[in-house]
């Protein structure tokens, strides 16, 4: 299993036995690790609770090991309560926040990890690619919405691959400010992300998106998670340069996403051309072109 | 016979004296290269926020290497730094020169800076570093006095107890 050979040197020897038995795990979306609480693991909408409970040291030593010894290399991450491993495996973060005027400065200890497990699903955009692609050959600027773990940074991931790969050949630019996307570790996309993509790491994606569109020369930007008003300014400097976006936000439907402003805004003024709905049943995803 | 004994006797006295004046040295040594290593990968470590151990393996120039490879090879097998860092300075003091001369003191320090590298943000990893550098700096400091002291007489006092036992031999 692809998961046990990427994520083996991230976990302490004890926890890695047990998970290392783990038969079944081709289905396996999620490890979740609490201190002083069963091990779980989850399987799309099935879960298995194990018989092994982390306490305090083995969670310090987990979060030691997932930040390579380096906890200040990933400052700002542990700031917002995650951290990504290389090949885009993103560990959601848990535990004893320390604030200064309101504002989250730390987490001083961590008590719950979240392990999601990453897919590099080759063809996964192949739906979502016939929207894309206009007949003439041209990027449409696209939206992909849909509920967390439907495959939004996975379709993302492949249709990057697709557009700058092959007889498309087109220059791609991402701004992955989670790693999650080309899944980076020191700058390198450690995940297929097409022979002619370049890939801003860990970088504000309204930051990065603006300076690759002035150093670049992209054809298309992709982007994950959209939701600040300097995203959606990013965006619209993106169309005015006549670069093509492709980005996702979280939401169930077109009706949610329009709860928001900024995406109103874009989807309103035609900064996006199509927007995709992903849809998940069971193990099945489905793309739905909602405009 | 005898000649070749005095001969010996004055060779050994000399010999100590000057491997007390040469430990002095060699630790002042070592203590100032660590201070200067620690500094320069908390600037790299400032400067990249690269992890730990691309940052060992990069520094340059490097005072300490035996330090840094072997520290490098093992946190390299999933250990804890802390404990990685401790372990190394406990290895080289069996098996390196320069180390095996450190005092318990010494080591104690070097060992405390090691406690925290890696598990902090870089305003206390930074704290950490010049806590450190400073302890070793005024420690080799007065290390370095007592040499510029006391050096030639051990040496020489080494020397003139060789000549007294070679007489007594005689």
């Amino acid at each position: 299993m692809w998961w046990k050979s990427d994520l083996k040197m991230y976990f302490p020897q004890g926890l890695w036995d047990i998970l290392r038995q783990v038969e079944d795990g081709d289905h396996l979306t999620e490890i979740r690790i609490r201190v002083n609480k069963p091990l779980q693991l989850v399987f799309g909408v099935h879960e298995r609770l194990l018989d092994y409970v982390a306490d305090e040291n083995t969670c310090a030593f987990l979060l030691e090991i997932m930040c390579d010894h380096s906890v200040y290399a990933h400052e700002d991450e542990l700031k917002n309560c995650f951290l990504t491993l290389p090949k885009g495996y993103r560990v959601g973060l848990c535990g004893k926040a320390y604030c200064e005027n309101g504002n989250m400065k730390r987490l001083s200890a961590v008590t719950g990890f979240n392990v999601r497990i990453a897919r590099e699903c080759r063809g996964a955009a192949d739906d979502a690619m016939r929207h894309i692609l206009s007949r003439d050959g041209r990027v449409a600027s696209t939206l992909v919405i849909s509920a967390p773990g439907a495959g939004k940074t996975t379709l993302l991931r492949d249709a990057a691959r697709q557009l700058a790969s092959g007889e498309l050949g087109l220059k791609v630019c991402i701004a992955d400010e989670r790693s999650e996307i080309a899944g980076s570790r020191l700058g390198i996309p450690c995940l297929d992300v097409g022979q002619r993509t370049d890939v801003m790491d860990s970088c504000p994606k309204c930051v990065a998106m603006s300076l690759m569109l002035r150093t670049m020369s992209p054809d298309v930007v992709i982007t994950d998670e959209i939701g600040s008003y300097r995203d959606a300014q990013a965006i619209m400097d993106a169309a005015a340069s006549g670069v093509s976006v492709i980005a996702s936000a979280h939401a169930g439907s077109l009706a949610e996403a329009r709860k928001r402003d900024i995406i109103v805004k874009l989807i309103d003024e035609a900064y996006f051309e199509a927007v995709l709905l992903l849809e998940r049943s069971g193990e099945v995803i489905t793309t739905k072109r909602v405009l | 016979m005898r000649l070749l004994l005095a001969l010996s006797g004055f060779l050994l006295c000399a010999y100590a004296g000057w491997k007390k004046a040469k430990s002095l040295q060699l630790r002042t040594d070592l203590l100032y290269a660590m201070a200067d290593d620690i500094t320069r990968l908390l600037m790299d470590m400032d400067y990249s926020m690269l992890p730990l151990c691309e940052l060992i393996a990069r520094i340059q120039p490097c005072k300490a290497p035996a330090f840094w490879k072997t520290l490098l090879e093992n946190i390299e097998s999933n250990t804890k730094v802390a404990d990685a860092w401790k372990n190394t300075l406990y290895l080289l003091k069996k098996t390196d020169k320069g180390f095996s001369m450190l005092s318990d003191e010494e080591l104690t320090m070097i060992v405390d800076f090691g406690m925290a590298l890696g598990t902090s943000d870089i305003v206390s990893q930074r704290k950490n570093a010049e806590m450190a550098t400073n302890r070793l700096l005024a420690h080799a400091a007065e290390i370095s006095a007592v040499l510029k002291a006391k050096g030639k007489a051990y040496g020489s006092l080494g020397v003139l107890s060789g000549l007294a036992l070679a007489i007594v031999i005689l």
